[in-house]
């Protein structure tokens, strides 16, 4: 599976079809200028191979077949994220206490968990964060059943499963709201 | 001086979840709690490594990069373990591999 | 500052080095396969204290592109015996140790 799509760089929006070609090659070649940027400094902003780099970018997205929009609601991010950057600083900690603490308190256990996210990026980035959440580590996805490890079977697991999908489905439009068809990404 | 505080702070801080996960890694008794041991630990332990280095940073790209550092091993991280948890689970934790 | 970074990843470079320990001792190939895990993270840090160390701003590069090749590796890991991977259903499971305590939140 592809490591999930969780760019700093920000992201054209999601208009219309016709629309989207053009703002969609204005944003990468921000994106490509802020890569660059970042990467090597401001005074190589303005080198030649870099306005090329950058062009180049931008116009690769103009020719190439464009994929599906991502299709994301920007407003729910923050929210997302900081979700995120708290669980998972409470996953490393917990983890961390179990794994210091002498009588090493874990009990393992399997716990399956059926998932209504749409395949494609909003399931795939449900099972990347799943695995740094408290105690659960994502294993298998069959369908939209996932197998995941726990590592205390006394914890409330759902809640905070149930709680991540909420976040994420809030952050994705709903596909099937758009369109009807939307082929499954093979998991 | 504040900053240099700060950073001293939040490595050793850091450097705790690194032996931390380490200490699980060695300790946890199978597999799938060796991989929670590793992947949650290093990264927070990283996070705060970062977050300690951006206070030295000279600007706002040297903080972006540090960022993007950071994003980028933790999607690697999660992956990785993902992977590793699957593998195990369908081939089984002894396979032939010697 | 810099002799304080510089322990720092000395005390890094110890974590790894313990963490080969069970790296080398398995029992699992999945066990062998954390070894991407560990060098991924911990290389990246190690790294990053010491371009501060050296003051060598390159080396942060270094740790980016580290970081990049950390999905590469953990895939080559999982993915180095050429096994054709077993059809998706049913799935088998042989963990002698957490077996017994499967427990199946039964969904919905």
């Amino acid at each position: 599976m592809a490591p999930p799509s969780r760019s700093s760089q920000p992201r054209p929006g999601f208009p219309g079809r016709a629309r989207s070609r053009g703002r969609r090659a204005i944003g990468t070649a921000a994106a490509a200028a802020l890569l660059w940027w970042v990467l090597a400094g401001h005074q190589a902003l303005l080198e030649p191979l870099a306005v090329l780099a950058i062009v180049l970018a931008g116009s690769a997205s103009l020719l190439l077949p464009t994929g599906r929009p991502l299709p994301l609601r920007l407003r729910a991010l923050p929210g997302l994220l900081i979700f995120f950057l708290r669980n998972s600083f409470l996953g490393g900690l917990d983890v961390a206490r179990r794994a210091l603490d002498p009588r090493l308190p874990i009990r393992p256990a399997f716990v399956t968990y059926r998932t209504e996210l749409s395949h494609g990026p909003p399931l795939t980035l449900f099972m990347a964060v799943v695995s740094l959440l408290p105690g659960t580590l994502s294993i298998r996805l069959e369908g939209r059943l996932l197998t995941l490890h726990v590592l205390d079977r006394e914890a409330d697991t759902r809640a905070a499963l149930i709680a991540l999908e909420q976040r994420i489905r809030a952050a994705f439009h709903d596909p099937r709201e758009h369109r009807n068809k939307r082929s499954g990404e093979a998991p | 001086m504040i900053a240099n505080t700060l950073t001293i702070i939040l490595i050793l801080v850091g450097l705790v979840f690194f032996a931390a996960g380490t200490a699980g890694l060695l300790r946890f008794p199978d597999v799938y709690s060796r991989l929670h041991a590793l992947t949650k630990a290093d990264n927070v332990g990283l996070g705060l490594v970062v977050l300690g280095l951006m206070f030295q940073a000279s600007g706002p790209a040297d903080i972006l990069k540090l960022l993007l550092i950071w994003v980028l091993v933790l999607a690697a991280g999660t992956t990785a373990a993902h992977m590793v948890a699957q593998r195990t689970w369908t081939h089984g934790e002894f396979e032939s591999d010697r | 500052m810099s002799v304080f970074y510089l322990a720092a990843a000395l005390f890094l470079l110890g974590t790894i080095l313990l963490g080969l320990i069970r790296v080398l001792r398995g029992p699992g190939s999945g066990d062998r396969m954390l070894a991407a895990q560990l060098f991924g993270t911990t290389g990246v840090t190690i790294l990053l204290l010491l371009s501060m160390t050296l003051e060598e701003s390159a080396l942060i590069d270094v740790a980016l592109v580290f970081a990049l090749l950390a999905v590469v590796a953990a895939v080559a890991f999982v993915r180095q015996h050429g096994l054709p991977e077993p059809p998706d259903t049913p799935t088998h499971r042989r963990n002698p140790e957490s077996t017994e305590s499967r427990e199946s939140n039964d969904d919905r």
